[in-house]
């Protein structure tokens, strides 16, 4: 089951037969009197349980922790990435505005987020906090996550 | 050939043509327009040039509206401080007043306002500002912030390139300041130098040929209108055949392939980044500083919020403890409880004859005895208080970042961290807030804030008569008035969010440097939000007082009392004397919540009474100025929506919050 905590996936191996399937479309919970409120996901083969990432909370807060730490840890943004992606601390080239809704690419592009320009990127929750020439911008993760960014030649934390 | 009005008409120049310099201009400027981006120094330019000061402060927005003064270098010219505009097309209301000023057809010169660490982005303005082909400054502000962020600018060379006087200044401590007034009186008719893509160009030579007088030079209203400016387009619109502007933009859309807006950007921003790359050099960016790091933690998901409540432990150190506790009592009680009212009441019996005239002015109701004292012994050391606070605030540079840390909150009221900055206004003043709702982007979000500024957002003094009485009751009074008061904001925000139709706008911010405010600044900035409080507040408190008088004397108000009694004693649970306090809450709110402030002073509230009765006057509408306010921005039709709805509201919270308070027998 640490495939799922780790990944958050809607199909999972079950960890003693292996058999793989989806914890929410199981329909063992319903006939089970300990059912309301439970936290685990029972192998419609075998029957082992394990924890559900979607049912509990400290499951899904240790899974949130986890990904922290591998965004951490992670090398700088690959070239399909987006400005979102990018880890606090490195340095980002924008490559396309293409999916930002047209009235904040305006505004975005006003401010000096255009293709090809160098970001600092400053932070990334709970808002993208870029840094362009000398000037701060912060905007919401829906507009960073639309912005695709290329990691430049010297990229890489600062 | 520009066919520009006024004294432009004299300039024979072609507008299209990217090259040279034009003669200086005959004739005499009646305007020198300060332009530029947000929080670049424009207001502090202002205030040096005329000698008035505006309200100026560490964030984006501060000026919403235009502000006249006469040069004093300038022989008599008027200089006007404008908001900030990104860019053109304008987007929100205070950007769109700038645009209508340029299009508005008086000769003026206009100087831009940069930042000087920021030059590209300066530049990118600058090429659409000067392609409206008026005589044009370029103002580099706060030069030694770009000399320490190792920004190093060749201006002479810079100025060769761009074909426009260019200076360096750092207006808040009037360096280079002098040589505007000089530069702005030799300064030439700006030609654009930018030449755009073919079609571009084919569909502004279309237009020069149709278009008849333009009020700025043709080439620049045609860009304008192509990037999609509204004023542009309504001043077209006016010249020209809608089926020959809709053919013009398609021929041309169409032979690019895309919007001309993306283009037009494209080929400024590709020009900007030339003439950097020649005129500007950046040295090693020195290492962050104990700001630039209390920045970051002021945006931190999770460090932002202790800061957050830092922030308000001082302001309510400052406003609840030392102003409304300290200040308050030094006053009400020593200086004008035993020293001042005694000594005029007494001097007042003696001279004055009439009875009629003695309690007039120092009775129960007496314009000195109770309009004056409520508003200098109780509120003005509040505001007092709340407004030095506030300003060391604003020039910090702190509100933007509240808007980040706020943001996700906002978002389930259907807005963006954005409409943080006119509600934290609101705590200054309901009605100056109002008005800073313009820099929020749509119509919607203007009037879901301006809702929930009307309804429970408490102007300082208020603040500080709340916290003074339930401060000296308990903290948990405290926490259930501002529990309810929040939880009535955030479901009035709630539901109105999703009843108003339209979408939310994600939140796009500049975040300025943190700085230290410059005390000169923030005194003068407290002074004269004092002198505007004096100006406003006592006028209305005396008709309040005089009001009460005369519905006292003549019988009316114990009938008035007699005629609430079923809502402010059976509804509300409070003794009768509170409805006086409600009547002068109509026309200012703190004005009834000082009334109330004085019962619970003479033992007639309790606590549970003192809770129910702060919550209610919390509800009310501000004053009578911000209705008028809201009026103008909003119109009769919001704004009398607005009354009705929390007036009501606010007695019906009122009311169930005192049958849930003796329920749980609270302060028994």
């Amino acid at each position: 089951m640490s495939e799922a905590l780790a990944a958050g996936a809607a199909i999972v191996p079950c960890a003693l037969c292996g058999h793989r399937f989806d914890p929410q479309a199981t329909n063992l919970c319903a006939s089970c009197p300990l059912g309301k409120g439970c936290s685990l996901a029972c192998c419609p083969n075998c029957g082992y349980s394990a924890p559900d990432p979607s049912r509990s909370i400290v499951v899904r807060l240790a899974a949130r922790a986890a990904a922290v730490l591998a965004g951490r840890r992670r090398a700088p943004a690959d070239p399909a990435a987006t400005l979102a992606q990018a880890a606090p601390g490195s340095r980002a080239t924008i490559e396309t505005l293409e999916e930002v809704p047209v009235r904040q690419r305006e505004q975005l592009l006003a401010y000096g987020i255009a293709p090809g320009r160098v970001v600092d990127v400053l932070q990334v929750r709970p808002v993208t906090i870029v840094r362009v020439e000398h000037a701060e911008l912060a905007f919401e993760a829906t507009l960073s996550r639309a912005i695709g960014i290329a990691a430049p030649p010297d990229g890489g934390p600062r | 050939m520009c066919r520009c009005k006024g004294h432009l008409t004299f300039i024979v120049v072609s507008c299209h043509v990217a090259s040279g310099l034009a003669e200086p201009l005959p004739g005499r400027l009646s305007e020198i327009v300060l332009v530029g981006h947000p929080n670049v120094g424009k207001s502090v330019l202002f205030g040096r040039l005329t000698g008035r000061y505006v309200t100026v402060a560490n964030y984006p927005g501060t000026t919403v509206d235009v502000s006249r003064g006469t040069s004093r270098a300038g022989a008599g010219a008027v200089v006007v401080d404008t908001p900030g505009i990104v860019s053109f097309p304008a987007r929100s209301e205070d950007e769109q007043v700038v645009s209508r000023l340029l299009l508005d057809g008086e000769s003026r010169a206009v100087v831009q306002v940069g930042d000087a660490k920021g030059v590209r982005r300066t530049l990118e303005l600058t090429v659409q500002l000067v392609e409206l082909g008026l005589p044009f400054v370029l103002v580099l502000n706060m030069s030694d912030e770009a000399v320490a962020a190792g920004v190093r600018i060749d201006r002479e060379r810079l100025s060769e390139l761009l074909g426009v006087p260019v200076l360096l200044t750092v207006a808040t401590a009037g360096t280079g300041v002098d040589q505007i007034a000089a530069a702005v009186a030799a300064a030439p008719a700006a030609r654009a130098r930018v030449v755009y893509p073919a079609p571009i160009e084919e569909a502004l030579a279309e237009l020069d040929r149709s278009v008849g007088e333009t009020p700025v030079a043709a080439r620049g209203v045609g860009l304008l209108w192509l990037g999609g400016d509204g004023e542009a387009q309504t001043y077209l619109e006016r010249q020209l055949p809608a089926h020959l502007l809709a053919r013009t933009r398609a021929r041309a859309e169409q032979a690019l392939g895309e919007p001309a807006a993306a283009a037009l950007q494209r080929a400024r921003s590709a020009y900007a980044g030339e003439v950097v790359a020649e005129a500007v050099a950046q040295e090693r960016r020195p290492a962050p500083g104990v700001l630039e790091w209390l920045g970051r933690l002021s945006t931190h998901r999770l460090w932002g919020w202790p800061v957050l409540a830092a922030v308000l432990a001082a302001v309510y150190w400052s406003v609840g403890v030392l102003g409304a506790g300290r200040l308050v009592g030094l006053l009400e009680n020593s200086v004008f409880g035993q020293h001042v009212n005694p000594w005029l009441t007494d001097g007042v019996t003696r001279v004055v004859p009439s009875t009629f005239v003695a309690d007039l002015l120092v009775g129960q109701y007496g314009l000195w005895t109770m309009g004056m004292t409520y508003a200098l012994a109780l509120i003005l050391p509040i505001v007092t208080t709340f407004f030095l606070v506030f300003s060391v605030l604003e020039d910090s540079g702190y509100l933007p970042r509240l808007a980040v840390v706020s943001n996700r909150l906002f978002n389930t009221l259907g807005l963006n961290g954005k409409a943080a900055l006119p509600m934290v206004l609101g705590l200054g003043c309901v009605t100056m807030a109002a008005l800073t709702t313009r820099i929020l982007e749509s119509r919607r979000e203007r009037l879901l804030v301006t809702l929930l500024l009307a309804l429970g957002i408490p102007c300082s003094a208020q603040l500080g008569v709340v916290l003074g009485i339930l401060g000296s009751i308990s903290m948990a009074a405290t926490l259930i008035w501002a529990g309810v008061v929040a939880a009535v904001v955030f479901a009035v925000g709630w539901l109105a969010a999703r009843v108003v139709p339209g979408e939310r706008s994600p939140l796009v911010i500049e975040l300025p440097p943190l700085r230290v405010p410059r005390p000169a600044n923030v005194l003068t900035k407290t002074l004269m939000r004092l002198e505007w409080y004096l100006r406003e507040v006592v006028p209305l408190f005396l008709v309040g007082t005089a009001f009460l008088f005369v519905l006292d004397k003549s019988g009316a108000l114990p009938a008035l009392i007699d005629g609430m009694q079923p809502l402010v004693t059976g509804w509300l649970g409070l003794p009768p004397a509170a409805s006086a306090a409600f009547v002068v809450g109509f026309l200012r709110r703190d004005f009834g919540a000082a009334g109330l402030f004085v019962l619970h002073a003479q033992g007639q509230l309790s606590a549970e009474q003192a809770v129910v009765a702060m919550v209610t006057i919390t509800l009310f509408i501000p004053c009578i100025a911000s209705i008028l306010i809201i009026v103008r921005e909003r119109g009769m039709a919001q704004a009398a929506t607005m009354v009705a709805t929390v007036f009501p509201l606010a007695f019906l919270v009122g009311g169930l919050l005192h049958q849930a308070l003796v329920a749980g027998g609270f302060g028994g």
